[in-house]
Protein backbone atom coordinates (compact mmCIF):
# COMPACT_ATOMS: atom_id res chain seq x y z
CA UNK A 1 0.00 0.00 0.00
CA UNK A 2 1.48 3.55 -0.98
CA UNK A 3 1.70 5.80 1.42
CA UNK A 4 0.44 8.55 -0.23
CA UNK A 5 -2.69 10.20 1.33
CA UNK A 6 -6.17 9.33 0.50
CA UNK A 7 -7.14 12.68 -0.70
CA UNK A 8 -3.95 12.87 -3.05
CA UNK A 9 -4.68 9.47 -4.41
CA UNK A 10 -6.41 11.21 -7.40
CA UNK A 11 -4.57 14.18 -8.19
CA UNK A 12 -1.36 11.40 -8.14
CA UNK A 13 -2.70 9.65 -10.60
CA UNK A 14 -3.83 12.36 -13.02
CA UNK A 15 -0.06 13.05 -12.67
CA UNK A 16 0.50 9.59 -13.61
CA UNK A 17 2.30 8.31 -10.50
CA UNK A 18 1.66 4.57 -11.12
CA UNK A 19 2.05 3.91 -7.14
CA UNK A 20 -0.99 6.02 -6.69
CA UNK A 21 -2.39 4.24 -9.35
CA UNK A 22 -1.95 0.69 -7.73
CA UNK A 23 -3.13 2.18 -3.93
CA UNK A 24 -6.59 3.47 -5.15
CA UNK A 25 -6.68 0.16 -6.78
CA UNK A 26 -6.02 -1.58 -3.37
CA UNK A 27 -7.94 1.23 -1.52
CA UNK A 28 -11.48 0.62 -4.01
CA UNK A 29 -11.34 -2.90 -5.96
CA UNK A 30 -13.69 -4.89 -3.85
CA UNK A 31 -16.65 -1.83 -3.34
CA UNK A 32 -16.26 -1.82 -7.09
CA UNK A 33 -16.08 -5.66 -8.09
CA UNK A 34 -19.28 -6.29 -5.11
CA UNK A 35 -21.21 -3.57 -7.28
CA UNK A 36 -20.39 -4.79 -10.56
CA UNK A 37 -21.48 -8.34 -9.45
CA UNK A 38 -24.44 -7.04 -7.85
CA UNK A 39 -25.27 -5.29 -11.55
CA UNK A 40 -23.74 -8.00 -13.61
CA UNK A 41 -23.88 -11.00 -11.60
CA UNK A 42 -20.99 -12.39 -13.79
CA UNK A 43 -17.82 -12.61 -12.18
CA UNK A 44 -16.21 -12.40 -16.08
CA UNK A 45 -18.35 -9.36 -17.00
CA UNK A 46 -17.49 -7.92 -13.84
CA UNK A 47 -14.44 -8.44 -14.41
CA UNK A 48 -13.81 -6.68 -17.52
CA UNK A 49 -16.12 -3.49 -16.24
CA UNK A 50 -13.94 -3.28 -13.33
CA UNK A 51 -11.23 -3.29 -15.21
CA UNK A 52 -12.61 -0.65 -17.78
CA UNK A 53 -13.86 1.11 -14.77
CA UNK A 54 -9.53 2.05 -13.68
CA UNK A 55 -8.49 2.55 -16.91
CA UNK A 56 -11.05 5.27 -16.98
CA UNK A 57 -9.85 6.34 -13.85
CA UNK A 58 -6.32 6.38 -14.83
CA UNK A 59 -6.91 7.91 -17.91
CA UNK A 60 -9.74 10.54 -16.48
CA UNK A 61 -8.14 11.01 -13.34
CA UNK A 62 -7.49 14.99 -14.10
CA UNK A 63 -11.55 15.58 -14.55
CA UNK A 64 -12.10 14.54 -11.06
CA UNK A 65 -13.50 17.34 -8.93
CA UNK A 66 -13.01 17.08 -5.19
CA UNK A 67 -15.71 19.59 -4.77
CA UNK A 68 -18.15 17.68 -6.24
CA UNK A 69 -17.39 14.31 -4.77
CA UNK A 70 -15.75 11.72 -2.93
CA UNK A 71 -13.55 9.56 -4.59
CA UNK A 72 -15.18 6.64 -4.38
CA UNK A 73 -18.46 8.05 -5.22
CA UNK A 74 -16.73 9.59 -8.45
CA UNK A 75 -15.10 5.60 -8.90
CA UNK A 76 -18.97 4.49 -8.31
CA UNK A 77 -20.22 6.30 -10.79
CA UNK A 78 -17.86 5.56 -13.15
CA UNK A 79 -19.00 1.17 -12.62
CA UNK A 80 -22.58 1.72 -12.13
CA UNK A 81 -22.54 3.50 -15.58
CA UNK A 82 -20.60 1.06 -17.45
CA UNK A 83 -21.90 -1.98 -15.28
CA UNK A 84 -25.53 -0.82 -16.62
CA UNK A 85 -24.29 -0.43 -20.12
CA UNK A 86 -22.94 -3.88 -20.23
CA UNK A 87 -26.44 -4.90 -18.57
CA UNK A 88 -28.64 -3.23 -21.11
CA UNK A 89 -26.36 -4.41 -24.19
CA UNK A 90 -26.12 -7.75 -22.72
CA UNK A 91 -30.59 -7.45 -22.81
CA UNK A 92 -30.25 -6.54 -26.52
CA UNK A 93 -27.92 -9.08 -27.27
CA UNK A 94 -31.02 -11.30 -26.22
CA UNK A 95 -29.30 -13.06 -23.35
CA UNK A 96 -31.88 -14.42 -20.93
CA UNK A 97 -32.01 -12.75 -17.18
CA UNK A 98 -32.20 -15.16 -14.74
CA UNK A 99 -34.36 -13.97 -13.08
CA UNK A 100 -34.69 -16.39 -9.72
CA UNK A 101 -30.88 -15.56 -9.46
CA UNK A 102 -31.53 -11.68 -9.67
CA UNK A 103 -34.52 -12.45 -7.09
CA UNK A 104 -31.78 -14.27 -5.00
CA UNK A 105 -29.51 -11.40 -5.21
CA UNK A 106 -32.04 -8.58 -4.49
CA UNK A 107 -32.76 -10.68 -1.29
CA UNK A 108 -28.94 -10.56 -0.33
CA UNK A 109 -27.60 -7.87 -1.13
CA UNK A 110 -26.73 -6.15 2.06
CA UNK A 111 -26.39 -9.64 3.65
CA UNK A 112 -22.97 -10.27 5.10
CA UNK A 113 -20.45 -11.64 3.37
CA UNK A 114 -16.89 -11.37 4.79
CA UNK A 115 -14.75 -11.31 1.84
CA UNK A 116 -11.67 -9.13 1.25
CA UNK A 117 -10.72 -6.51 2.39
CA UNK A 118 -12.14 -2.44 1.89
CA UNK A 119 -10.57 0.85 2.37
CA UNK A 120 -13.35 2.95 1.27
CA UNK A 121 -15.47 2.82 4.96
CA UNK A 122 -14.73 2.08 8.28
CA UNK A 123 -16.64 -1.20 9.14
CA UNK A 124 -18.68 0.91 11.91
CA UNK A 125 -19.42 3.85 9.29
CA UNK A 126 -20.40 0.57 6.79
CA UNK A 127 -22.60 -0.57 9.06
CA UNK A 128 -24.75 2.46 9.47
CA UNK A 129 -25.34 2.50 5.76
CA UNK A 130 -26.14 -0.73 5.93
CA UNK A 131 -28.61 0.34 8.75
CA UNK A 132 -30.34 3.37 7.12
CA UNK A 133 -30.59 0.97 3.82
CA UNK A 134 -32.14 -1.64 6.02
CA UNK A 135 -34.60 0.26 8.19
CA UNK A 136 -36.42 1.16 4.30
CA UNK A 137 -39.36 -0.48 4.19
CA UNK A 138 -38.67 -3.35 1.77
CA UNK A 139 -41.07 -2.90 -1.13
CA UNK A 140 -39.58 0.54 -1.05
CA UNK A 141 -35.51 -0.89 -0.94
CA UNK A 142 -36.89 -3.26 -3.60
CA UNK A 143 -37.92 -0.09 -6.09
CA UNK A 144 -34.54 1.31 -5.22
CA UNK A 145 -32.22 -1.38 -5.69
CA UNK A 146 -34.24 -2.63 -9.20
CA UNK A 147 -33.61 1.42 -10.25
CA UNK A 148 -29.79 1.31 -8.97
CA UNK A 149 -28.53 -2.12 -9.91
CA UNK A 150 -30.18 -3.05 -12.90
CA UNK A 151 -31.11 0.74 -13.87
CA UNK A 152 -34.63 -0.54 -15.04
CA UNK A 153 -37.08 3.01 -15.09
CA UNK A 154 -40.19 3.49 -13.40
CA UNK A 155 -42.73 1.87 -15.94
CA UNK A 156 -39.80 -1.20 -16.15
CA UNK A 157 -40.25 -1.51 -12.02
CA UNK A 158 -44.04 -1.33 -12.06
CA UNK A 159 -43.85 -3.94 -14.96
CA UNK A 160 -41.39 -5.83 -13.57
CA UNK A 161 -42.97 -6.04 -9.82
CA UNK A 162 -46.77 -6.17 -10.77
CA UNK A 163 -47.79 -2.33 -9.45
CA UNK A 164 -49.29 0.42 -10.65
CA UNK A 165 -47.12 3.20 -11.94
CA UNK A 166 -47.83 5.83 -9.49
CA UNK A 167 -47.49 3.58 -6.80
CA UNK A 168 -43.54 2.64 -8.07
CA UNK A 169 -42.99 5.95 -8.58
CA UNK A 170 -44.35 7.18 -4.85
CA UNK A 171 -42.22 4.10 -3.10
CA UNK A 172 -39.01 5.56 -4.80
CA UNK A 173 -39.40 8.91 -4.13
CA UNK A 174 -39.89 8.22 -0.26
CA UNK A 175 -37.14 5.34 -0.53
CA UNK A 176 -34.69 8.22 -1.50
CA UNK A 177 -36.10 10.64 0.70
CA UNK A 178 -35.58 8.27 3.67
CA UNK A 179 -32.19 7.28 2.95
CA UNK A 180 -31.07 10.91 2.32
CA UNK A 181 -32.66 12.12 5.61
CA UNK A 182 -30.94 9.44 7.37
CA UNK A 183 -27.19 9.25 5.66
CA UNK A 184 -27.45 13.29 6.32
CA UNK A 185 -28.10 12.57 10.26
CA UNK A 186 -25.20 9.74 9.76
CA UNK A 187 -22.73 12.50 7.98
CA UNK B 1 -44.02 23.16 -11.02
CA UNK B 2 -43.26 23.48 -7.59
CA UNK B 3 -39.44 23.52 -5.77
CA UNK B 4 -41.18 20.11 -3.85
CA UNK B 5 -41.74 18.69 -7.11
CA UNK B 6 -38.57 19.16 -8.72
CA UNK B 7 -37.17 17.17 -5.58
CA UNK B 8 -38.72 14.72 -6.06
CA UNK B 9 -38.08 14.24 -9.64
CA UNK B 10 -34.58 14.84 -8.55
CA UNK B 11 -34.56 11.43 -6.25
CA UNK B 12 -35.89 9.24 -9.10
CA UNK B 13 -33.15 11.20 -11.37
CA UNK B 14 -29.92 9.86 -9.45
CA UNK B 15 -31.20 6.41 -9.97
CA UNK B 16 -31.49 8.02 -13.65
CA UNK B 17 -35.23 6.95 -13.26
CA UNK B 18 -37.04 9.96 -14.39
CA UNK B 19 -38.94 10.18 -17.53
CA UNK B 20 -36.81 11.95 -20.65
CA UNK B 21 -39.75 15.13 -20.06
CA UNK B 22 -39.08 15.02 -16.07
CA UNK B 23 -35.19 14.82 -16.09
CA UNK B 24 -35.21 17.53 -18.87
CA UNK B 25 -37.26 20.10 -17.34
CA UNK B 26 -35.14 19.36 -14.33
CA UNK B 27 -31.75 20.40 -15.88
CA UNK B 28 -33.51 24.04 -17.02
CA UNK B 29 -35.04 24.64 -13.45
CA UNK B 30 -31.53 23.54 -12.11
CA UNK B 31 -29.80 26.00 -13.88
CA UNK B 32 -31.23 28.99 -12.13
CA UNK B 33 -32.35 26.93 -8.47
CA UNK B 34 -29.37 26.76 -6.00
CA UNK B 35 -31.59 24.80 -3.42
CA UNK B 36 -32.67 22.21 -5.66
CA UNK B 37 -29.10 21.65 -7.03
CA UNK B 38 -27.99 20.97 -3.61
CA UNK B 39 -30.79 18.74 -2.70
CA UNK B 40 -30.41 16.54 -6.47
CA UNK B 41 -26.64 16.61 -5.24
CA UNK B 42 -27.73 15.32 -1.54
CA UNK B 43 -29.70 12.10 -3.68
CA UNK B 44 -26.96 11.77 -5.89
CA UNK B 45 -24.80 10.97 -2.47
CA UNK B 46 -27.49 8.95 -1.40
CA UNK B 47 -27.30 7.14 -3.96
CA UNK B 48 -23.38 6.39 -4.07
CA UNK B 49 -24.05 4.76 -0.30
CA UNK B 50 -26.44 2.23 -1.68
CA UNK B 51 -23.40 0.87 -3.31
CA UNK B 52 -21.19 1.32 -0.31
CA UNK B 53 -24.00 -0.27 1.49
CA UNK B 54 -22.72 -3.52 -0.43
CA UNK B 55 -20.43 -5.91 0.97
CA UNK B 56 -17.08 -5.63 -0.76
CA UNK B 57 -15.56 -8.53 -2.62
CA UNK B 58 -12.40 -8.92 -3.16
CA UNK B 59 -11.29 -9.31 -6.96
CA UNK B 60 -9.18 -11.94 -7.97
CA UNK B 61 -5.65 -11.71 -7.62
CA UNK B 62 -4.51 -11.92 -10.88
CA UNK B 63 -7.34 -9.18 -12.23
CA UNK B 64 -4.54 -6.13 -10.63
CA UNK B 65 -2.10 -7.30 -13.00
CA UNK B 66 -4.38 -7.23 -15.92
CA UNK B 67 -6.03 -3.79 -14.53
CA UNK B 68 -1.97 -2.94 -14.56
CA UNK B 69 -1.34 -3.98 -18.07
CA UNK B 70 -4.31 -2.55 -19.11
CA UNK B 71 -3.18 0.65 -17.96
CA UNK B 72 0.23 0.45 -19.23
CA UNK B 73 -1.53 -0.11 -22.82
CA UNK B 74 -4.03 2.78 -22.10
CA UNK B 75 -0.34 4.82 -21.14
CA UNK B 76 1.54 3.79 -24.28
CA UNK B 77 -1.69 4.92 -26.83
CA UNK B 78 -2.10 8.35 -24.92
CA UNK B 79 1.81 8.41 -25.58
CA UNK B 80 1.06 7.08 -29.25
CA UNK B 81 -1.83 9.48 -28.98
CA UNK B 82 0.36 12.82 -28.54
CA UNK B 83 2.80 11.58 -30.65
CA UNK B 84 0.42 11.87 -33.43
CA UNK B 85 -0.94 14.94 -32.53
CA UNK B 86 2.82 15.88 -32.36
CA UNK B 87 3.34 14.82 -35.64
CA UNK B 88 0.17 16.70 -36.93
CA UNK B 89 1.47 19.76 -35.69
CA UNK B 90 4.24 20.12 -37.23
CA UNK B 91 2.23 18.78 -40.40
CA UNK B 92 0.49 21.16 -39.70
CA UNK B 93 3.60 23.87 -39.29
CA UNK B 94 5.38 22.87 -42.23
CA UNK B 95 2.59 23.05 -44.15
CA UNK B 96 1.71 26.64 -42.90
CA UNK B 97 5.29 27.27 -43.68
CA UNK B 98 5.18 25.74 -47.06
CA UNK B 99 2.37 27.88 -47.92
CA UNK B 100 4.13 31.20 -46.53
CA UNK B 101 7.25 30.40 -48.68
CA UNK B 102 5.17 29.46 -52.00
CA UNK B 103 3.18 32.80 -50.68
CA UNK B 104 6.59 34.60 -50.78
CA UNK B 105 7.72 32.87 -53.98
CA UNK B 106 4.67 33.47 -55.68
CA UNK B 107 5.65 37.57 -54.82
CA UNK B 108 9.06 37.23 -55.91
CA UNK B 109 8.12 35.95 -58.96
CA UNK B 110 5.56 37.98 -59.69
CA UNK B 111 8.19 40.97 -58.91
CA UNK B 112 10.75 39.39 -60.93
CA UNK B 113 8.09 39.34 -64.00
CA UNK B 114 7.54 43.10 -62.75
CA UNK B 115 10.89 43.37 -63.55
CA UNK B 116 11.72 41.80 -66.56
CA UNK B 117 9.25 43.58 -68.18
CA UNK B 118 10.45 46.75 -67.00
CA UNK B 119 13.80 45.74 -68.34
CA UNK B 120 12.60 44.60 -71.42
CA UNK B 121 10.71 47.88 -71.71
CA UNK B 122 13.60 49.69 -70.82
CA UNK B 123 15.28 48.02 -72.89
CA UNK B 124 13.41 48.54 -75.68
CA UNK B 125 13.07 52.72 -74.84
CA UNK B 126 13.93 54.67 -77.43
CA UNK B 127 16.39 56.97 -75.56
CA UNK B 128 18.76 56.99 -73.01
CA UNK B 129 20.98 59.19 -71.07
CA UNK B 130 24.58 58.41 -69.80
CA UNK B 131 25.39 60.77 -66.73
CA UNK B 132 29.19 60.50 -65.92
CA UNK B 133 30.89 62.03 -62.42
CA UNK B 134 31.61 65.05 -61.81
CA UNK B 135 34.40 66.91 -60.13
CA UNK B 136 32.92 65.80 -56.66
CA UNK B 137 32.18 61.75 -57.76
CA UNK B 138 34.32 61.40 -60.29
CA UNK B 139 34.36 57.78 -60.34
CA UNK B 140 30.02 57.81 -60.26
CA UNK B 141 27.72 56.92 -62.84
CA UNK B 142 23.93 57.39 -63.88
CA UNK B 143 21.79 55.91 -66.82
CA UNK B 144 18.65 57.64 -67.76
CA UNK B 145 15.86 55.03 -69.59
CA UNK B 146 13.46 57.29 -70.89
CA UNK B 147 10.06 55.90 -72.46
CA UNK B 148 8.13 59.08 -73.82
CA UNK B 149 5.42 56.68 -74.69
CA UNK B 150 4.39 55.88 -71.11
CA UNK B 151 5.87 59.99 -69.57
CA UNK B 152 8.33 58.00 -67.60
CA UNK B 153 12.05 57.63 -67.05
CA UNK B 154 14.36 55.21 -64.98
CA UNK B 155 17.36 56.13 -63.57
CA UNK B 156 20.03 53.79 -62.53
CA UNK B 157 23.02 55.26 -60.42
CA UNK B 158 26.24 53.60 -59.65
CA UNK B 159 29.37 54.15 -57.34
CA UNK B 160 27.52 57.33 -55.78
CA UNK B 161 29.49 58.14 -52.20
CA UNK B 162 26.82 57.94 -49.28
CA UNK B 163 24.65 60.78 -48.05
CA UNK B 164 25.22 61.78 -44.98
CA UNK B 165 21.80 61.18 -42.66
CA UNK B 166 21.08 64.56 -43.01
CA UNK B 167 21.00 65.51 -46.75
CA UNK B 168 19.42 63.84 -49.61
CA UNK B 169 20.40 63.75 -53.07
CA UNK B 170 17.68 65.63 -55.59
CA UNK B 171 17.43 64.37 -59.03
CA UNK B 172 16.99 67.82 -61.85
CA UNK B 173 15.29 67.79 -65.02
CA UNK B 174 16.98 70.77 -67.09
CA UNK B 175 14.35 72.07 -68.95
CA UNK B 176 15.31 75.65 -70.47
CA UNK B 177 16.91 77.74 -67.72
CA UNK B 178 14.96 76.40 -65.08
CA UNK B 179 15.72 73.12 -63.35
CA UNK B 180 12.71 70.93 -61.59
CA UNK B 181 13.27 68.66 -59.31
CA UNK B 182 12.38 64.77 -60.80
CA UNK B 183 12.80 63.38 -57.10
CA UNK B 184 14.92 62.87 -54.00
CA UNK B 185 17.30 59.66 -52.88
CA UNK B 186 19.92 58.22 -50.56
CA UNK B 187 22.49 56.19 -51.38
CA UNK B 188 23.54 52.99 -49.52
CA UNK B 189 27.14 52.24 -48.93
CA UNK B 190 27.24 49.87 -52.19
CA UNK B 191 26.78 53.10 -53.68
CA UNK B 192 23.87 52.23 -55.96
CA UNK B 193 20.06 53.88 -55.86
CA UNK B 194 17.52 54.03 -58.24
CA UNK B 195 14.74 56.31 -59.36
CA UNK B 196 11.80 56.53 -61.20
CA UNK B 197 10.61 59.69 -62.32
CA UNK B 198 6.23 59.68 -63.38
CA UNK B 199 4.82 62.44 -65.36
CA UNK B 200 7.81 63.23 -67.45
CA UNK B 201 7.40 66.38 -69.07
CA UNK B 202 8.14 65.46 -72.69
CA UNK B 203 6.35 67.79 -74.25
CA UNK B 204 9.38 70.34 -73.65
CA UNK B 205 12.56 69.52 -74.23
CA UNK B 206 15.07 68.24 -71.59
CA UNK B 207 18.33 69.82 -72.33
CA UNK B 208 20.32 67.73 -69.45
CA UNK B 209 19.82 66.03 -65.92
CA UNK B 210 21.52 66.38 -63.07
CA UNK B 211 22.32 65.47 -58.89
CA UNK B 212 22.77 67.92 -56.23
CA UNK B 213 23.34 67.37 -52.48
CA UNK B 214 20.62 68.64 -50.55
CA UNK B 215 18.99 69.35 -46.96
CA UNK B 216 17.26 66.53 -46.28
CA UNK B 217 14.09 66.25 -48.00
CA UNK B 218 14.95 68.31 -51.40
CA UNK B 219 14.25 71.85 -51.66
CA UNK B 220 12.45 73.64 -54.84
CA UNK B 221 15.78 74.78 -56.40
CA UNK B 222 19.28 73.62 -56.00
CA UNK B 223 21.31 75.26 -53.41
CA UNK B 224 24.31 74.55 -54.79
CA UNK B 225 26.08 73.82 -58.24
CA UNK B 226 28.23 71.12 -57.05
CA UNK B 227 26.80 68.72 -59.85
CA UNK B 228 27.66 65.16 -58.58
CA UNK B 229 26.31 63.58 -62.11
CA UNK B 230 24.93 65.54 -65.25
CA UNK B 231 24.64 64.98 -68.27
CA UNK B 232 23.10 66.17 -71.70
CA UNK B 233 20.51 65.03 -73.76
Amino acid sequence: MSSVPTTALLPAVARGDVSAFEALYDRHASTIYALLLRILCNADDAQEVLQETFVKAWSSAKMFDAVRGSEIAWLISIARSRGIDRLRSRKIRGEREDEAGREISIRSSFADRNTGADYAMQSQERIAVRGALSELPEAQRIALELAYFEGLSQSEIAARLGEPLGTIKTRMQLGMKKLRDRLQAFQ
Amino acid sequence: MTHAEFESIAALDVLGAATAGEASSLRIHLLACIPCRRVRDEYADATTFIALGLEPIAPPRELRARVASAVERAGRKSDRWWLALAATVFLGFWVWREAGVRAELDQLRSRNDRLSSEIAAMAASPRTIELTGQEVAPAASAKVFIQPDRRRALVFFHDLPANAADKSYQLWIIKGDQPVSAGVFDVSKDGKASISIENLPVETEIKGLAVTLEPKGGVAQPTNTRFIVAGNT
